[in-house]
Order: structure tokens, then C-alpha cells, then sequence
């Protein structure tokens, strides 16, 4: 054992205390976690479980039942009436204590942080007394044996319900785990994505989450099915579709992160602010460890701006290339200035012309700008259209009024 | 990518305001937290007061006061996209007659020679024809109410609206976005527009904002969208053109103002992640030939609870005067002019452009 903690006896009693004891289980296992409020996936899994045969007091949740989405109170509902098995998430933690955010450890001013300021209190602020009376009775660690061995489940790891554990990194956090609750398997979640590793002998599983794809560019949602054979621990990843089309429409009805009910229709989250260098590879390629299923898609990279050509961004640093060339830059954004001002042409006018011509030109900086400058002026979407065609249809026409000088040339040639 | 075809598109319904849902933005200091955060504490963009600081206007002073412009509560009947007082149907922050009494003994002895009325709603407070009435008595110059024009469709207890405006000669200012039918529903509410077109034609047949008329009718012009508003002379003639030949509707002026990065439209813009991009269009429009007449310089602004503000903004964001005299019970005109007026990042969508007030542009074209 060797951790330090572990020798002192006040340190025993409160482990006690943390972790609930529920005897042996036996039969098929369903583990799932990160249901995040996400109603339609939870009620997959529901049925799920039952064509499976798997009781409700075999199917175990690693935590944060409530997040993300938009039904909080409907999703602790189902659980409740379901009578699945369940550990704390740190989101279960932070609203036992009435806290006024999510509790996730990631950089504060990053996208996740201000992102979690939303759907937050929308939560808190869903959940009836009963719900939260219920959340804050949710134990924080679950111990059984199975197949003769001792299995914990933890949501981050057993010292730390917030620390995210990947197959690539956390050897010590995971090997301190094991020690600090002498088992031979942990299941665990929180980070969001399904792996197993073995460390050392022991068996470290996380089933992955329901309530949001895993950034594998597919809609798939995952969990994990344990067995007992002949003695030995059999876990299988399995993942399965729902209905994520009413999941995200809720969330965009209900003002929730856009970038997250994204999500989950392009399975690619938002940031990999969490994420270490070798899962942030991973994005947008489907994972293929449920072997149950057929994979017949191909990998979706999705163009994320820093591996694109072209960065948004870069449009409000135009006036820059003055720096390199004064006099030319200079002369060229005082022409440009000019052009635009009104005069015999208006500047309304001019501006539905530059719209037309960057399609044409092909220039995205273009195109938001002058998209920009046309709501500006009070240009309706239908007339920005129309300019669109204009500009597409010289471009069509050009191509084909040489067609004349192929049937010139054609005749010419022919007897 | 895939996109949802889902309810970006789909029919609004009517929500509440951002305090009704706990949302993080109906908190003053938590919008001030992002408003002089990130871009501008990592030094991306100026703070305004270094931009003010450059022209020597840093501290900003008022000049001799001329509007009082006094929110009579945050009830209102719609709840538009981009309130920044984050008004709704359900606020329950009225004026009471008591207050109302002490902002009467200010009218009576003020040297403003404007009273502007704004909300929510004005119309909804129980005592605002007491209200008016009473301050008509006054004999203020200027005596502006802020419509949202459909306050007079809402409900009969409304529909005599337009000729007791008339009775006290009360100038008439109301919002109308834009005026095809599809991005004023959009930002407002269904039903928004058509309310909005009756409740001006009922205002022309009593001889509002009709050429010539003393009957004052302006409207408001602001942006449905994360952009800046076009220039105000070409709205003005696009806005009179379509209102007539469409509807046959008239009116004097039109004010086109930029939407202040506070309460909903803050919301908006954090949600839809065009936060930064925003203020980044703002810092680069801004105009140092603005800062001298922005609306802070010249008129004061009273809550529902008789605190003392620079401005409606100010008001929102709960950063009252920084004046000794902070409530309408000490009123004391001399004293307060003498302070220095309290400035944030969100001060940027004042001083943009062609400038922007209560009152439309403030440089001339």
C-alpha cells in the first residue's frame, strides 16, 4: 500500500464514511454515467436495460445525472422511477451544497467555465425541493465484489470527484486509487470519453457518458455491459443512438450553450480544453470499441479554425499589412476608403456590390464583412440573396458565352 | 458540420426576463465582471477611460443638466431580445406615488427643461396618468413618454392612451427595429409589429408626428443583431418611405441608437458567442468627437426607487452617481452636477460611430 494517508486511523473511519458498502452483485452489469440532463438518452438506456433483462439495481450510474441539457427535473424524475444505482458527480456535489457553480476543474475564463455560468443555475433553478433533497442523499463512492473481486466506482477519482482521468495520462492518480480503496477494479467517469486500461494488474473502466457524444464526430452515446465469466470480468463497450434531434432543440429553445446542443448532432464538442495532446488527436474519428455495432462511417474531421486556412479572426487585423509596406498599404486603404463612399452610386448600392463580388472572388473575410456592413445599412437577407445570384449567374454566364467560341472552333474544323 | 434545422428558426415564445430565470446576467456585478475582464484586462482592447483619458476628458463631467429622465419601473408587457433593463411581465419594481411625489418636487424646481418617462413599460405603472397629469402641471418644455406602442393595443384599459397623450401634450418616442414585418417579431415578440402599425396609426389620427404638428411622434431605431446601426439620415428616409407607402404612417424624427453590452443583449451576445466581436466593433467605431455630448453630460436618471444614476445604463448596472446626493429625497441640482460621472467598457456603445443617446446620434452628420 505505501500512501502515506492511509496510516492514519481518522483517515479509515471517513473512508468508511464515503464509500457505500452494497455486497456482492452478480448477473450482467450495466455501468453508465454523464446523463447531464439529457431526458432522450436516458430513456434509451431505460429500454435498453430492460431488453436486456438487467435489473435497475444492477445498472450503476458514475455521476452528474444533471448538466448540460435543458431537463434537469424530468431526467431525475426517470432515474428515480427507474431505481438505478448512483454515485455524486461533482454537479451532484455542488448542488447538495447549494454552491453557485458546477465544480468542474478546468481554467476559469475558458470556454467550459463561462459556458457552465448558463446551464448552471438553469439547473439549480429546474430542480424541485424534492430532486435536490434526493441529489443530496446520493452517496459519494459505491463498493461491491463481483466475480470475487472489489470494485469501486468513482466519479473523478476517490480523492478528487473533479480530477479527469484519461486512458493516456493519470497513471499515478489512477494507481493512488486503487490503493486508496484497496480494489481490484474501478469504474470511474467524468472526463467524458469510454476506455478501459489495465494498471498493473488491476482493472481501471470507464463506461463514458450518455449525455453527449464522445468528440468522435458521430451521434453515438456509450456505456458499458460487465459479466461474469466463469470467474473472470468480462466488460464490453457498447454505444447506441436516440433521439438527440428533441435533446438539442430543447437546448436551443431554452437558451442553452449553442456550442453544446451543437454537440450533439455533430458529435465534436466544443473545446478540448480538458483534453491531453493524445485524445485531442482523436477528435472527429469514430471510436471503434463497441464491436457489437457495424462502423460504416468514414472519420469526420471537423475544420476547426486552428487547422483551417482561414481564421475569422484575422479579418480585424486587415489594417496590418500597412506594417510591412507603409507607403502601398497606406495608398491602398485610402482608395479603398474612397471607393466606398457614397457618390454616384450610393453606398447601399456599392455595398450589395462588394457582397456579389466577394461570392464571386470567393473571399470569406469578404463576405462577412460585407454581410456585416449590409445589416448595418438595413439590407434585408432577400436582397443580399438576390445579389448573391447576380453574382452567380455572370459567373455562369461568362463560362458559357464561350461556348460561342466552341462552336466557332467546331465549325471551323468540320467539313 | 451538421447542423441543426431545429428552433433558431422556430416560433419565439414569449420568456421571462433573465432575473425570472436566475440567469447569470440579471446580477450588475457579474455583468460588470465580463464587461472589464478578458479582452480588456489582457490588454486586447483600451479600458474607456485610457480612450477618454487621450482627449482629456477623463474625468467625464457633466455640463448643465437638461433632461430628467425618470424610470417609472421595470414591468413590462414584452420582453424584448435586447432590453438592457431586462423588463418584463414579470418585475414587479413600480414606482410608488410617494416617490413620484418627491420627483414632482424636483420637476418643479428643476433647470431641466426635458422629463423623459421610460420603463418597462411607463403605462403599466398604476400611477402614471396621476403621474403625468400632475408633472404636466409643472410646465416642462419637453414632455417625452416612452412607448413600446403596443401598450396601447395590449389591453383596453390602454386603448384611450393616445388621446390623453394629446390632452397633455406629451411627446410621443417609441421602437420600431425595423420595419419588415419579420425582424421585428423576431426581436420583440409575435404579433409585435402589427400591434405596433395600429397603435401609430391611432396615434396620427390624433395628429401625432402628422408634418407640421406640434403633436410630437419620434421613433427609435435599433439594431436586431450583434452590428452597429447604419446612418441615421438614410434610415430616417427608408423607415418614412415604407411606413407611408405601406401603411400610410407618419412621424418626425427617427433616432437610430446601438445596443449597450448590458442585461439581455449582454446575454445574447455571450451566447452567441459574438461577445468579443461586438466590443471589437464598438472600440473601432469609437468616436472621440462623441465624448463630449454623450447623454450622461446632460441628463440625470432616476429609478423606480428614487436612486440617482448618470444614465438608464448606469441605472441597470446599479453604479449610482458618485455624488453625495444619491437619492431623489436629497435632491440638490448644484451639488450633483458637481461630480464625475461613473464609466465602464459598455460606455464604448455611447461614443461609436455617429455617437448614440436616448436622443438618437449625438455629432452632427
Amino acid at each position: 500500500m505505501g500512501h502515506s494517508l492511509l496510516c492514519n486511523p481518522l483517515f479509515y473511519t471517513q473512508m468508511d464514511k464515503r464509500i457505500k458498502h452494497i455486497g456482492a452483485k452478480s448477473g450482467k452489469l450495466l455501468l453508465f454515467g454523464g446523463v447531464y440532463s439529457n431526458l432522450q438518452a436516458l430513456v434509451k438506456l431505460v429500454s435498453i436495460a430492460k431488453t436486456e433483462g438487467i435489473s435497475p439495481e444492477n445498472c450503476i450510474c458514475t455521476g452528474d445525472i444533471t448538466g448540460y441539457c435543458a431537463q434537469p427535473e424530468e431526467t431525475i424524475q426517470l432515474f428515480q422511477e427507474w431505481g438505478a444505482l448512483t454515485i455524486a458527480g461533482n454537479v451532484e456535489l455542488q448542488l447538495a451544497n447549494d454552491s453557485e457553480d458546477c465544480g468542474c476543474d478546468f481554467k476559469a475564463g475558458g470556454r467550459c467555465d463561462s459556458f457552465s455560468k448558463m446551464w448552471f443555475p438553469y439547473t439549480k433553478g429546474r430542480l424541485s425541493e424534492e430532486s435536490l433533497q434526493w441529489i443530496s442523499e446520493i452517496p459519494e463512492h459505491i463498493a461491491f465484489e463481483y466475480a470475487g473481486k472489489k470494485v469501486t466506482v468513482v466519479h473523478g477519482t476517490y480523492s478528487n470527484v473533479s480530477e479527469f482521468v484519461f486512458a493516456s495520462n493519470g497513471e499515478q492518480h489512477k494507481q493512488r486509487c486503487f490503493e486508496e480503496t484497496e480494489s481490484d477494479v474501478i469504474i470511474a467517469g467524468h472526463c467524458g470519453l469510454p476506455f478501459h486500461k489495465s494498471v498493473q494488474g488491476k482493472l481501471w473502466l470507464n463506461p463514458g457518458v450518455i449525455g453527449m457524444p464522445a468528440n468522435d464526430g458521430t451521434t453515438r452515446v456509450w456505456y458499458m455491459i460487465l459479466e461474469n465469466d466463469n470467474g473472470n470480468i468480462k466488460y464490453t463497450h457498447r454505444s447506441f443512438e436516440y433521439d438527440h434531434k428533441t435533446a438539442q432543440g430543447l437546448m436551443f429553445q431554452n437558451h442553452l450553450p449553442e456550442a453544446y446542443a451543437d454537440t450533439l448532432s455533430s458529435g465534436i464538442w466544443d473545446n478540448m480544453e480538458i483534453l491531453p495532446e493524445i485524445e485531442k488527436m482523436g477528435q472527429g474519428i469514430p471510436i471503434y470499441l463497441d464491436t457489437s455495432t457495424k462502423l460504416n462511417m468514414k472519420p469526420k474531421k471537423q475544420k476547426k479554425m486552428a487547422d483551417s486556412y482561414y481564421n475569422p479572426k484575422d479579418l480585424r487585423k486587415f489594417g496590418k499589412i500597412t506594417e510591412w509596406s507603409e507607403e502601398l498599404g497606406t495608398r491602398f486603404f485610402d482608395y479603398y476608403g474612397k471607393v466606398f463612399e457614397e457618390g454616384a452610386l450610393s453606398a447601399r448600392e456599392k455595398s450589395l456590390i462588394a457582397l456579389a463580388v466577394s461570392h464571386v472572388v470567393k473571399c470569406p473575410y469578404c463576405i462577412d464583412a460585407y454581410t456585416k456592413d449590409g445589416l448595418q445599412k438595413g439590407i434585408t437577407k432577400e436582397e443580399m440573396m438576390e445579389a448573391v445570384h447576380v453574382g452567380a449567374s455572370i459567373e455562369a454566364g461568362a463560362t458559357l458565352v464561350h461556348g460561342v467560341q466552341m462552336m466557332n472552333k467546331y465549325d471551323k474544323l468540320s467539313m | 458540420m451538421e447542423k441543426s434545422i431545429l428552433p433558431k428558426k422556430a416560433k419565439k415564445v414569449m420568456q421571462k426576463s433573465l432575473k425570472a430565470r436566475d440567469n447569470e446576467f440579471a446580477e450588475s456585478n457579474k455583468q460588470l465582471a465580463i464587461l472589464n475582464g478578458s479582452i480588456f484586462a489582457d490588454g486586447e482592447l483600451p479600458y474607456f477611460k485610457d480612450k477618454i483619458a487621450e482627449i482629456g476628458h477623463f474625468p467625464l463631467r457633466p455640463n448643465k443638466l437638461e433632461i430628467l429622465q425618470i424610470n417609472v419601473g421595470y414591468m413590462c408587457n414584452q420582453v424584448c431580445e435586447h432590453c438592457h433593463v431586462d423588463a418584463g411581465p414579470d418585475r414587479k419594481e413600480i414606482m410608488t406615488r410617494d416617490t413620484m411625489r418627491q420627483c414632482l418636487e424636483v420637476i418643479k424646481n428643476t433647470g431641466a427643461h426635458t422629463l423623459d418617462l421610460t420603463g418597462g413599460a411607463p403605462e403599466m405603472n398604476p400611477d402614471f396618468e396621476w403621474f403625468v397629469e400632475e408633472a404636466a402641471k409643472a410646465g416642462i418644455k419637453d414632455f417625452i413618454v416612452r412607448s413600446n406602442l403596443t401598450i396601447i393595443r395590449a389591453n383596453k384599459k390602454y386603448h384611450h392612451l393616445p388621446d390623453f397623450f394629446k390632452k397633455h401634450n406629451v411627446h410621443v418616442i417609441s421602437s420600431m427595429p425595423h420595419y419588415t414585418r419579420g425582424k421585428t417579431d423576431k426581436q420583440r415578440g409575435d404579433g409585435v409589429f402589427d400591434k405596433s402599425i395600429k397603435a401609430l396609426q391611432e396615434l396620427n389620427e390624433r395628429g401625432y408626428g402628422m408634418p407640421g404638428s406640434s403633436l410630437r411622434l419620434d421613433l427609435v431605431y435599433n439594431p436586431s443583431g450583434a452590428y452597429l446601426p447604419g446612418d441615421q439620415v438614410a434610415m430616417e428616409k427608408d423607415f418614412k418611405k415604407a411606413l407611408d407607402e405601406d401603411f400610410g404612417i407618419q412621424f418626425h424624427n427617427l433616432f437610430a441608437i446601438t445596443n449597450l453590452p448590458i442585461a439581455r443583449f449582454l446575454d445574447y451576445l455571450v451566447a452567441s458567442e459574438n461577445y468579443e466581436d461586438y466590443m471589437y466593433a464598438l472600440v473601432e467605431a469609437y468616436n472621440p468627437s462623441a465624448v463630449a455630448n454623450v447623454m450622461c453630460t446632460n441628463t440625470i436618471s432616476i429609478s423606480w426607487d428614487g436612486w440617482l444614476y448618470d444614465c438608464d445604463f448606469n441605472q441597470m448596472l446599479d453604479l449610482k452617481v458618485a455624488s453625495k446626493v444619491k437619492h431623489i429625497k436629497d435632491y440638490n441640482e448644484d451639488l450633483l452636477n458637481d461630480r464625475n460621472i461613473i464609466i465602464s467598457q459598455h460606455c464604448y456603445g455611447c461614443t461609436a460611430g455617429a455617437g448614440s443617446s436616448c436622443q438618437g446620434t449625438v455629432v452632427a452628420p
